[in-house]
């Protein structure tokens, strides 16, 4: 059994609030996501930069995530990370905070591809594609506190493991539910409960502003 | 397969809708599946919100994977964002001219005034399913009569189009057998008070009125029933506020059956 999360208000403020490293002798500072976004929507290409070096891994951890090849997700990356320079006048504050909208956005744009491309796979490469799960996490990021990983890793060892796979094939994999429920040989209403089940376990358990 | 431990009690009612939330937030859902929940997506701001939360959700499972690009692309990022035009912030506000006239006005930077400009961009919501986030009026519907009407086989859904600008602007569901239809669509403007949106029946002949209808909060839901029968689509103008019999201004937007 897993210990349970402490829940100051630290931990719970993490999933808005990145903290960046400097390297050493600077200062460390606090930039909030949200704060950096709102100057970069004015057009504020230094405040990109900042953005940038705050959200990029998880980013393109998940595009990765669901392309598994390194140099198309270096590509869709780069064309999520200009997508959000250039809408970012338009972000809703009132809809979602920077990072959701940006995670968002980034799983869309890995999907897309995804779904484009598996036209023109061969039989073969959609197979093995099929087979596939989440890639291992923990590859070393300097960005990310360990202890919003371990929060993060904490709720999805809660979830039945079920749920939590049905949600990996979902999410991580990029998976569309039929194929959720091709490849665990599931009826679609199975697979559909597990995602809304699994689904509504962690965001009680991050307890997260949405 | 063992049995599963009894899961925790779902949000909404409806639960079948919520698990489709799930799914949309995920980006699971494609084909007809995806389509349809868009359209009620766009006119029911609860069920936004639920997306929305799940979406934050998903957003912060992001932590798990995480795993940096090389530095070169850094460069490449940046040095395009320095290339790269912004877009221009979506800002509807209601101003009164000296005549007393209300008028919609939008702050961006200097484009041509079409239809196709004055979108507010449920194209986002409707098309795109990244989520829209967008500045829009939250209207509260009822979309029952809509999912009913969704839920039932030779129901179609037909895309509303700005012909002038070749751009989506909206959804027709429609039904077969019934001729029960719905327009659907978050980007018609407010309308002066002296006027009216007019919905018309298309076919050889030319054009039938089918009623007139105005926007509510920014969101359009117009519920009406057409005979089908040799019909190719529906139009929509412009008219004064007690309709007319054809119409008399452009065509703002057309879907075909």
């Amino acid at each position: 059994m897993n210990p349970p999360i402490s829940k100051n208000s630290e931990v719970i403020d993490l999933t808005s609030r990145l903290r960046r490293t400097t390297p050493l002798g600077e200062r460390r500072s606090t930039e909030d996501a949200g704060d950096l976004l709102a100057r970069v929507a004015r057009g504020d290409e230094t405040a990109f930069t900042s953005f940038y070096d705050l959200i990029v891994e998880r980013v393109h951890g998940v595009v990765l995530s669901v392309l598994r090849d390194p140099a198309q997700s270096e590509e869709v990356t780069q064309e999520v990370m200009v997508e959000l320079w250039r809408t970012a006048p338009r972000f809703d504050a009132a809809r979602g905070n920077a990072l959701t909208w940006s995670i968002t956005i980034a799983h869309r744009r890995a999907v897309d591809r995804v779904r484009s491309e598996q036209s023109h796979r061969t039989r073969d490469d959609r197979e093995a594609r099929l087979t596939g799960t989440a890639p291992a996490p923990d590859t070393g990021t300097e960005v990310i506190n360990q202890l919003e990983r371990q929060r993060v890793r904490a709720a999805l060892a809660e979830l039945t493991p079920p749920q939590r796979e049905s949600i990996e094939l979902a999410f991580f994999a990029g998976h569309s539910h039929a194929e959720v429920a091709a490849l665990l040989g599931l009826p679609l209403g199975t697979v559909k409960t597990r995602i809304r089940d699994g689904l509504i376990r962690l965001r009680d358990r991050l307890e997260l502003q949405p | 397969m063992s049995d599963e431990p009894t899961d925790p009690t779902p949000l909404s009612a409806s639960g079948d809708l919520d698990a489709f939330a799930g799914l949309y937030a995920l980006d699971a859902l494609d084909g007809d599946e995806l389509e349809h929940f868009e359209t009620l997506l766009a006119t029911d701001s609860e069920l936004q919100a639920e997306v929305d939360s799940y979406r934050a959700t998903a957003a912060a499972l992001s932590d798990h994977v995480a795993a940096p690009p090389s530095a070169a692309l850094r460069e490449r990022v940046l040095a395009e964002v320095a290339a790269t035009r912004q877009d221009a912030p979506l800002v509807v506000s209601q101003r009164r001219d000296p005549h007393g006239r209300a008028s919609t006005e939008r702050i961006e930077r200097a484009r041509p005034r079409s239809f196709a400009t004055m979108l507010i961009a449920a194209a986002l919501v409707l098309l795109a399913g990244v989520g829209g986030f967008i500045l829009r009026n939250a209207g509260t519907t009822d979309t029952s009569q809509l999912a009913a009407l969704l839920a039932l086989p030779d129901t179609t859904v037909v895309e509303l189009t700005d012909p002038a600008a070749a751009t989506n602007v909206g959804r027709v569901v429609v039904n077969a057998t019934t001729g029960e239809l719905v327009v659907v669509s978050s980007s018609l403007e407010a309308v002066d008070d002296d006027r009216t949106y007019e919905l018309w029946r298309l076919d050889e002949t030319g054009a039938t009125s089918a009623g007139t209808f105005r926007p509510t909060s920014g969101n359009v839901e117009f519920a009406t029933k057409l005979a089908l029968d040799g019909a190719s689509g529906v139009a929509i103008t412009n008219e004064p506020a007690s309709g007319s019999d054809q119409p008399t201004t452009p065509i703002l937007a057309t879907a075909e059956f």
